[in-house]
């Protein structure tokens, strides 16, 4: 979700001296009092046409661009601000506004550099600094958007969106720093301990306990993994032993992986912008980071709650709308969910995906036929919509509609479901002979997950510090 | 025994009548409930010592069992108990398990101590029935690596004769249900397991919060059921190994028998927690195959394990062909397979509308009893969660009413619960039937986790009804096993019915405004086929089996 891209109305006041006609003059009146209420949709064909009566006026370029803009037509507002900068290299509305439409498209790179400009010409220009914050962050450029970031919190210390953007700031850096060690370590200790901190976060205790313990395996000397232990330990309600672990801690810091330290550090820098965070007064911000939290550690009704709170703050917020109903979606609160989907316009194939299967799940497969169908249409490739549609049909009673997408969907068949699925819609279709192999399929797959479980299991023990006193 | 041609052609026209009989009744009468308990004597609590430990067998008892056992026609009430944890012992009053004298007129009166009753253990499911066929029905309880067979002496007392009789007690048993598996005239005896116990004490739930929940039941490793063979002479040989039962570990919650495909052998199908059920068909000599999966009854229509809890294996559709329903958890919806014939059943949760109804419901005791005799079985559960902190971490309830489905009779049902008067929440577990008071109706008695037992008078205008309580000759003095058809209606006898619970107390057949039922054909399980002719509505008879 981006925030912060409401900008104050920046549109040129100056009145069309020489005009052609009082009548442009009035068409012109016109146009601004709309910009002033808010109506921009309605003024793009008044200034559209000022345009054409008065070629070549940057002020009135830059009107219908920012009219444009305002309305949402980011793409079409582009080439007016491009040439009102043409012959006004200097204009920072031009450039801010430049800016903000091709973030508003997805188009952060090509942000940044509007951003800068406005930001080098006013260094105290806060919206503009967060905007390049935010450009850079979304980027790829996290390191970047940190220091500007950071400024923003000396700029405004009560902003909370400055320090959310830069915790993320941190966060991404981190995550790179993660994700490169991945591809140049993946078995190495300093990868586990980096695994197994993420564990923590998602209070997956047992399985983190394992992986410091492999980590520790790999390099006994390795730092702060001793007392991640402890920590784990003292979690799970085993203070001595906690007390045990800390005491293996390395006096001094062995050599540390460049990348381990700084995902480590900069992890670190994250959770401290975030605890900042967590003291300002109540935000959308401070909302939007506990359910984010929240997601990532599966409890996504507790996360739909943020939302909603961070929904209060800013009623109507769309995004936070959204927000709310996946959350509800992914915490299986069906019922809940399957009537948020449907305020939104236009229906996208994931929106009509996640309808379709709350009413399916809600037992209402003849109601989401149609938002399924609707998902598989506009999207083909995607398979969790196929699975879902299968099922649908069949349990339509429409076993042979069942089939095509059952099978579309067995790719992503995890645990042998769609396999059962398509043996069932087989059979009830008068193919047993492929209705065998399905089911076979299926106890395959069954019999594969159970080993990977199995072997997932010698993970789930918390033992004591080896050779302690239990 | 009658098998003309005459005989045949006699019998299309009677089977016309009693279609139009059924047919013609309106719509279907509403179904109505209430709850007599506090009136009627039975006064039984639950005691499933809840700890802040949260121990999964707390949340797993209790069975009830509704049988006849001082033969004098009136249906008698049992609860299972828990015990003290976790030293498993019944060290006070409360923990006994309790047996209820029906005195008539729906008034009961405790007789635990003098019929010797009051059990050990933790106890959780009961299974009675006749085994040694001296015409006195027995009682079987499963618990916590404590199983008790108790003979009926016949003199209103019991004799603890587990060891004599050779029934172990070899795991963490739920529920049992007898059958005569080899249609020897002697009962046999099934037992469910769920896992070992005590278990690891695993942590479950949330420590940041504090909540500590039941552990999910992928931490328990399942066991198979022992079937026990009766020799006939007081004792039993365990069978598991040769039968080919033992070679499938299931986490079992409940049993149900059928001959779901019409080869004069019962079958069994057990439900597991969170992993595919199993349908273990007979093979008539002596051994099992596990066919759930291939017939279709091991997973639902999404092919993912649901928490089967409790189950009936009935004809809801009077195609002849018995069907299995299932309770489970919210999310999950009530399975309903129907028994397609040759082996094969469909999911049919969906399409019979049990799927929307019960989707956000959790059930455990279930039964497709024809609850206002009007020819079609209806559907009750006995509901709550399993987990009772689950309102803080999901979108389910805890404690709930039960549920009352009504069979459409056009393969549909309608929740009636709250019509029929289930408004209580509370933590359901164990659910018997049987007509209690003699009015043709059938009532039901429900077990709840910490609050007084319900026993739930069936008030609802009914249709006529006749209830068959058979004594065997050649097969087993129950009639165990025992196939009835009246018109186009199909039941069995069996007391393995529910959740760890045990209803035996006749066949029941609603008849709706059939004035009398020309034929009745019992199809028994030692191959005797009898008929009656022109049988009155609305009694209880005796059927003894034709030589």
């Amino acid at each position: 979700m981006r925030q912060g891209l409401t900008l104050p109305l920046l549109f040129w006041l100056g009145t069309l001296a020489g005009a052609q006609s009082d009548d442009l003059a009035l068409k012109s009146r016109h146009a601004k009092e709309l910009m002033a209420a808010g109506r921009f949709w309605e003024a793009v064909p008044l200034y559209e046409e000022l345009v054409r009566a008065v070629p070549g006026n940057p002020g009135l370029i830059l009107n219908l661009g920012l009219a444009e803009r305002m309305s949402g037509q980011y793409r079409k507002s582009i080439p007016h601000f491009e040439a009102v900068l043409k012959v006004d290299p200097r204009n920072l509305p031009a450039r801010l506004s430049l800016g903000v439409a091709h973030l508003e498209l997805g188009e952060p790179a090509l942000a940044v550099a509007p951003f800068e400009s406005v930001v080098a010409a006013d260094a105290t220009n806060a919206d503009a600094r967060g905007l390049l914050a935010q450009a850079l962050l979304a980027a790829g450029r996290p390191k970047d958007a940190a220091v500007h970031f950071r400024k923003l919190t000396e700029l405004t210390p009560n902003d909370p969106k400055a320090w959310y953007g830069l915790g993320k700031s941190y966060e991404s850096v981190s995550t790179n720093a993660f994700e490169q060690l991945r591809k140049t370590a993946p078995e190495s200790c300093w990868m586990l301990a980096l695994l197994a901190d993420s564990r923590v976060t998602r209070r997956q205790y047992r399985s983190a306990f394992y992986l410091y313990r492999q980590a520790l395996e790999r390099n006994p000397a390795m730092a702060g993994v001793h007392t991640s232990v402890a920590e784990v330990y003292r979690k799970t309600g085993h203070p001595d032993w906690a007390a045990d672990e800390q005491g293996r801690e390395p006096a001094k810091p062995a050599v540390v992986n460049p990348s381990y330290r700084e995902s480590k550090e900069y992890g670190q820098l994250a959770l401290d912008a975030f605890s900042h965070l967590s003291t300002l007064p109540e935000s959308l911000e401070f909302h939007q980071l506990r359910a984010e939290t929240m997601s990532a550690q599966g409890q996504h009704l507790e996360a739909a709650e943020e939302w909603r709170a961070a929904l209060a703050i800013q009623p109507g917020n769309p995004n936070l709308e959204k927000e709310v109903a996946v959350s509800l979606f992914m915490g299986r609160d069906y019922r809940s969910a399957a009537p948020l989907f449907l305020q939104f316009r236009p229906m996208t194939p994931d929106l009509n995906y996640m309808e379709g299967d709350s009413l399916l799940h809600l037992e209402e497969a003849g109601r989401a036929i149609p938002y399924l169908e609707a998902a598989v249409r506009a999207d083909p490739k995607m398979m969790g919509a196929h699975a879902s549609l299968g099922l649908a049909y069949a349990r339509a009673g429409q076993p042979s509609k069942a089939v095509p997408h059952l099978e579309a969907a067995s790719p992503i068949d995890a645990d042998g479901s769609l396999s059962y699925q398509l043996s069932r819609a087989y059979q009830a279709t008068g193919q047993p002979e492929h209705a065998r192999q399905a089911l076979e399929r299926y106890q395959e797959i069954v019999k594969k997950v159970q080993a990977q479980k199995d072997e997932l299991s010698k993970e789930a023990q918390i033992t004591a510090p080896p050779d302690a006193r239990q | 025994m009658h098998g003309s041609r005459v005989f045949a052609s006699a019998s299309r026209l009677c089977l016309l009548s009693i279609s139009a009989g059924l047919v013609a009744a309106d719509a279907p009468a509403p179904i109505r409930f209430q709850d007599v308990a506090e009136s009627s004597g039975v006064h039984f609590v639950l005691e499933n010592s809840p700890t802040p430990q949260k121990r999964l067998i707390e949340t797993m008892p209790g069975g009830v069992a509704i049988f006849d056992y001082n033969g004098d026609g009136l249906p008698d009430l049992f609860f299972t108990n828990g015990a003290a944890v976790p030293s498993l012992q019944k060290d006070a009053p409360k923990y006994f398990n309790r047996l209820y004298r029906n005195d008539g007129g729906m008034k009961f009166t405790d007789v635990t101590e003098q019929a010797h009753l009051a059990g050990a253990g933790y106890s959780m499911g009961a299974a009675a029935a006749d085994y040694d066929n001296d015409g006195n029905v027995d009682l079987f309880v499963a618990g916590v690596n404590r199983n008790i067979l108790y003979r009926n002496l016949g003199n209103g007392q019991f004799e603890d004769v587990t060891e004599k009789a050779g029934i172990k007690s070899d795991g963490w048993a739920v529920a049992a249900g007898w059958f005569d598996y080899d249609n020897d005239g002697n009962l046999d005896l099934l037992v469910i397991h769920y896992a070992r116990w005590p278990a690891e004490d695993r942590y479950c739930g949330d420590v940041s919060r504090n909540i500590r929940i039941y552990c999910n039941p992928k931490y328990f490793d399942g066991l198979p059921a022992t079937l026990y063979r009766n020799r006939g002479d007081g004792t039993f040989q365990d069978v598991s190994q040769e039968s080919g039962i033992a070679r499938y570990a299931g986490r079992g919650m409940s049993i149900a028998f059928a001959d779901y495909d019409g080869d004069g052998f019962m079958d069994a199908f057990v439900t597991n927690d969170n992993m595919p059920n199993f349908l273990f068909h007979n093979r008539g000599n002596g051994t099992f195959e596990e066919v759930a999966l291939p017939a279709g009854v091991a997973l639902p229509d999404q092919g993912r394990a649901v928490a089967s809890m409790g189950a009936d294996f009935r004809d809801y559709d009077n195609d002849g062909l018995p069907d299995i329903a299932v309770t489970a958890l919210a999310g999950e919806t009530f399975p309903l397979f129907r028994n397609l014939g040759k082996g094969a059943f469909t999911d049919a949760t969906y399409s019979s509308r049990l799927g929307p109804l019960t989707i956000r419901h959790s059930g455990w005791g279930t039964g497709l009893f024809d609850f206002n005799n009007d020819g079609w079985k209806d559907l009750f559960t006995a509901n709550s969660h399993v987990n009772d902190l689950v309102e803080q971490f999901e979108a389910a309830r805890y404690k709930e009413p039960n549920g009352v489905y009504l069979n459409l009779g056009n393969g549909t049902f309608r929740d009636v619960s709250a019509a029929a008067g289930q408004t209580a929440a509370r933590a359901h577990r164990g659910s018997a039937y049987a007509d209690l008071n003699g009015d043709g109706r059938i009532d039901v008695v429900v077990s709840c986790l910490g609050e007084p037992a319900e026993v739930w008078e069936n008030l609802g205008p009914a249709g006529n009804w006749i209830i068959l309580k058979l004594v065997g000759v050649r097969s087993n003095r129950d009639g165990i096993g025992a196939r009835i058809r009246i018109g186009e209606q199909y039941n069995h006898m069996t007391s393995a019915v529910s959740y760890a619970s045990s209803s035996h107390a006749g066949v029941h057949f609603g008849l709706g405004k059939l004035a009398q039922i020309p034929k009745i054909e019992i199809r028994w399980p030692s191959g005797t086929v009898q008929v009656l002719e022109n049988v009155k509505v609305n009694q209880v008879l005796t059927v003894r089996e034709s030589k």
